[in-house]
């Protein structure tokens, strides 16, 4: 099996529910990405995020689903990525704060500059909703 | 949490560790070895320097199979960017978002 390409870790003052919930549903993610998860999250079943717009913006499937533990799909951007990648998120329990881990495989080379860039703005407003109530969004 | 943030000002000031960490930028996931072969000191030195970016979260190890790799992780950096010259970071993303779409709408 090949190594990451990239590996994030964050630790948010939150439970490892929560953080779950932020990831896995449309209206949490709204707050704190300009896009919504959609997925049934059974085993196979599609993965897909929407802009505002109603775009098709992540588009993969489901690869592993353990709550509130272990996330893991496969991940396109569509109209960037010409092939799918692969996402594994991890959460973890660490005394009163969580650390969350996000290991991407797979991603083919034109893409990475790209998507190094954007995981660090998801986490870090994810971090700020989290723990703020508020993500970086601005009204108007 | 400002704890956090002077373990990674304390981690950035230092030409050795910068250098770490633009190798990783350069090529992420490195093994200690690979490391060692960009800098002019010892493996205990490069490992110290390693010991001291991962405490400041700028580095993140996963092990494969036998081997333990090292990843850069702008997370924290990004945090304290955010903290003070990127509030409007989603929205700029979002104005973005939208522009893709009016330009590919034009397209077709």
């Amino acid at each position: 099996m090949n190594a990451p390409n990239f590996v994030y870790v964050t630790y948010i003052k939150t439970t490892p529910q929560k953080l779950w919930r932020a990831l896995t549903r449309g209206n949490f993610m709204l707050k704190y990405w300009h896009a919504k998860i959609q997925s049934t999250w059974k085993r196979g079943a599609k993965v897909q995020t929407f802009s505002r717009n109603d775009r098709l913006d992540w588009n993969g499937k489901v690869l592993k689903y353990d709550p509130p533990k272990l996330l893991s799909y496969t991940f396109q951007i569509m109209g960037y990525q010409k092939r799918s990648s692969r996402v594994v998120f991890e959460i973890e329990k660490m005394g009163a704060t969580v650390r969350l881990t996000l290991s991407h495989y797979g991603i083919e080379p034109r893409c990475r500059a790209g998507i190094a860039g954007g995981w660090p703005v998801f986490f870090s407003s994810l971090k700020t909703m989290l723990e703020t109530g508020k993500g970086m969004k601005i009204p108007g | 949490m400002s704890r956090n943030e002077d373990r990674v000002f304390n981690a950035l000031a230092d030409g050795s560790r910068r250098k770490l960490l633009d190798k990783l930028c350069a090529k992420n996931g490195q093994t200690l070895g690979e490391l060692c072969a960009h800098m002019k000191m010892t493996r205990q030195a490069v490992s110290k320097h390693l010991a001291l970016l991962e405490g400041a979260r700028l580095v993140v190890t996963h092990w494969q199979g036998r081997e333990k790799l090292h990843y850069l992780n702008p997370v924290p950096i990004h945090e304290i960017q955010a903290r003070w010259i990127a509030k409007y970071e989603l929205s700029r993303l979002q104005a973005l978002d939208e522009l893709k779409t009016e330009l590919e709408r034009k397209k077709r």
